[in-house]
């Protein structure tokens, strides 16, 4: 025997077992298709489907018939709209970032202010909307409405409005169970959120006959096919030519990688899937691996805007976002920072660091309340304090001279109030109430924010903080900050700068200045892509 | 044709296409891994299909399976995106690949040895299938379906410099690694 036909039996006996494709074809078994395994942590425990289920929902996805929300849900029919939910997502909004409007499904009955809370727990919170909650029998009781007593309700779910990016972080949220995109089917009057008891796991039959009246819609069956390439077909991956790079310094493969980002020049980090990574380039030219933290779901909390300081946040063996990690790129260090007074019992969400006096602003929400921290940082350690502690959701919005300036969302009526706390005196005192639809931007200094509302009239009003108040900005409907100054800021009408004299319009090359990006390194560059990361000289 | 029962029908048809359809499949899916769950997704669609609608009506059986292998394909991967991947190993030389080919035709006494011992074989396969998406397939398509570098190349969308040195270098590695 020679190798060619070597290979040839070999590969032609473990690549595909005809028999056993034959046998099972008939059987009519069919596997999960990999775009539906993805692990979210919400919907661990209905990890397990039934495969005449998926072939049930994925039937109804594709033959445009909607999702079938039936009166009463059990575990099958749970495990269908996930399925559905899932590729319904990947397929419509995975990288959009519009409004869309999302049924959730709570993992426990919540109060109104439970479930308002809970919503505050994903970083810019304002940007979602709660629009109506839901009973467990399906009625609806709009947030914030004329009659809005909500009190001693309990509730199941929920209509939200947010943007489609944060689809993830909402399914990840241990009190929720299920996202649904309100398409295929899914509407205010139909909606009925699962029950928390339909979460349990439905055994995976190893070969199941596909039953009931399953009509598979097939994509037009009688066109002739097109056997060479040409087709692209998801999930293959694209090679480039294999050659010479001298300005390769290193090529790491990490599983899982999803960001690397350069704190000096040359140290950089690295956020998997489960770890995070320090680097640093030696005088060899060689990649070193400094630190390595291990922690589940690491994500990226904050950077300065240059990009040498980051916070990142991890679960902790529950699954919850307790853990917190800082690197610094003026030291090359990336440590652990003991948070565990303030994460008892709450998670951390945002997190705010102001540049210049090391001032970190931490948010942690539970059901009940919604807190927020103002602590020090000095070598790794963080003296914290409590600001404020509310039943209604918080939001920080700005820390400068002391005074942290923060919105507060009031469950019963929607209205939003922007408030002010003099860290020193410890007064609070209100400076705006907003009873309409209201978001609020945020200056990368954190030093300044503006608060976009809508009108009466249907149009946008923009007020920015100023000299410790609101001032309108007239005409204005957008407003940006730039990076590196929030007295230059952009609306409709172009570049502004305020001063104590006054608010004048500036050029935009001399707003240019202030816009500055992420420094990164001067020495390197980085690139991510399939579980690898590259670094090159520049 | 017509009194055929849908069992009948189908056994014909999958011993004419499976071949040409694991192929299709290989050529198409992420990695050669996943063929078998496709094709097995493909060919139960189908069975179900003639179960209810029978088959009169279909007249290339073949085209009407790459059709669903096209759909399954799609569905399976959802919309995992392509991401660009950087090697930086040096091409094999000429001299290098004429060395392994010679090889290829060369007879050993222990390869049939490797072939019946389960494990090891399995090994060797899993070796070929993980090592990156690509090289599976090329792996298929050269020894399998008898094709020939270039042609991979056009079917992959790849260059033929890129099939010759993952070829080649697997074909190295795995002799080093399991003494082939």
């Amino acid at each position: 025997m020679d190798k060619y036909e070597f290979y040839k039996e070999l590969l032609s006996e473990y690549t595909v077992d005809k028999d056993k494709i034959r046998c099972n074809a008939k059987r009519g078994a069919k596997h999960r298709s990999a775009a539906s395994v993805y692990k979210w942590a919400g919907m661990a425990s209905a990890a397990a489907v039934a495969l005449t289920v998926g072939v049930a929902a994925l039937s109804g996805l594709f033959s445009g018939s909607g999702v079938s929300v039936t009166p009463k849900t059990d575990p099958e029919a749970a495990a269908a709209r996930l399925l559905a939910a899932e590729a319904n997502y990947v397929s419509s909004v995975a990288d959009r970032d519009e409004l869309t409007g999302m049924y959730v499904s709570f993992s426990e009955a919540l109060s109104a202010s439970e479930a308002l809370m809970m919503f505050s727990a994903i970083s810019d919170a304002g940007d979602i909307k709660c629009e109506l909650l839901y009973t467990a029998d399906g009625i609806s009781y709009a947030v914030g409405g004329e009659n809005a007593d909500l009190s001693g309700i309990s509730f199941a779910g929920a209509k939200i409005s947010a943007p489609a990016g944060y689809y993830k972080d909402l399914q990840d949220l241990k009190a929720i169970s299920l996202v649904e995109l309100g398409i295929d089917g899914i509407s205010d009057d139909n909606f009925i959120p699962i029950s928390g008891d339909d979460k349990a796991t439905v055994t995976v039959s190893e070969a199941p006959a596909i039953t009931g009246d399953v009509d598979i819609v097939l994509p037009d069956e009688t066109a002739a096919p097109e056997v060479t390439t040409g087709d692209e077909i998801s999930g293959s991956s694209e090679t480039s030519e294999p050659a010479v790079d001298v300005n390769l310094i290193a090529s790491l493969q990490i599983p899982g990688a999803a960001s690397v980002s350069f704190i000096n020049n040359s140290s950089f980090v690295v956020i998997s899937s489960s770890t995070v990574e320090l680097y640093h380039i030696g005088e060899d030219g060689a990649a070193v691996l400094d630190t390595k933290i291990y922690t589940d779901s690491p994500k990226l909390g904050w950077s300065n805007a240059a990009g040498t300081s980051l916070f990142i946040t991890g679960c902790d063996q529950n699954g919850l976002r307790k853990k917190l990690y800082y690197a610094s790129g003026a030291a090359g260090t990336l440590s652990e920072l003991d948070v565990s007074t303030i994460t008892a019992d709450a998670e951390l969400t945002g997190l705010i660091v102001c540049n210049g006096d090391a001032t970190i602003i931490f948010k942690t929400v539970s059901l009940e309340k919604s807190r927020l921290y103002i602590a020090a940082r000095g070598a790794n350690l963080l003296k914290t304090s409590l600001a404020v502690e509310s039943e209604c959701p918080v939001s920080a919005l700005a820390y400068t001279g002391g005074r942290l300036y923060y919105s507060s969302t009031d469950t019963a009526t929607g209205a939003v109030t922007v408030n002010v706390k003099n860290t020193e005196t410890g007064e609070t005192t209100v400076l705006a109430t907003y009873n309409t639809d209201t978001k609020f931007v945020k200056s990368a200094t954190f030093d300044r924010f503006a608060s976009v509302r809508a009108l009466e009239d249907g149009a946008k009003g923009v007020e920015i903080l100023s000299g410790g108040e609101m001032l309108t900005a007239e005409g204005a409907t957008t407003i940006s900050f730039s990076a590196l100054n929030s007295s230059i800021y952009s609306d409709d009408s172009g570049w502004h700068c305020i001063s104590p004299a006054g608010t004048v319009g500036i050029t935009e090359s001399d707003a240019a200045v202030y816009s500055q990006g992420p420094g990164g390194s001067e020495l390197y560059i980085a690139e991510l892509g399939d579980g690898a990361v590259t670094i090159r000289k520049k | 044709m017509g009194n055929t029962s849908p069992d009948i029908y189908f056994n014909k048809v999958y011993d004419q296409t499976i071949n040409s359809l694991t192929r299709f499949v290989i050529s198409k899916c992420g990695n050669i891994l996943d063929a078998e769950d496709i094709l097995q997704n493909v060919y139960a669609r189908f069975f179900q299909r003639i179960s209810k609608k029978g088959f009169a009506d279909i007249e290339n059986p073949e085209a009407f399976l790459v059709n669903i292998a096209k759909f399954e394909c799609k569905t399976y991967y959802g919309t995992i995106k392509k991401h660009s991947r950087t090697d930086s190993f040096a091409e094999f030389s000429d001299e290098k690949m004429v060395e392994v080919e010679a090889e290829m035709s060369r007879q050993q006494k222990n390869l049939e040895d490797v072939l019946c011992d389960e494990l090891t074989a399995r090994k060797i396969f899993e070796d070929i299938a993980s090592a990156d998406e690509v090289t599976g397939k090329i792996f298929y398509l050269y020894f399998v379906c008898d094709m020939k570098l270039d042609e991979i190349a056009d079917e992959l969308e790849l260059k033929l410099s890129t099939v010759k040195n993952k070829l080649y270098r697997t074909l190295e590695r795995q002799k080093q690694k399991f003494g082939l």
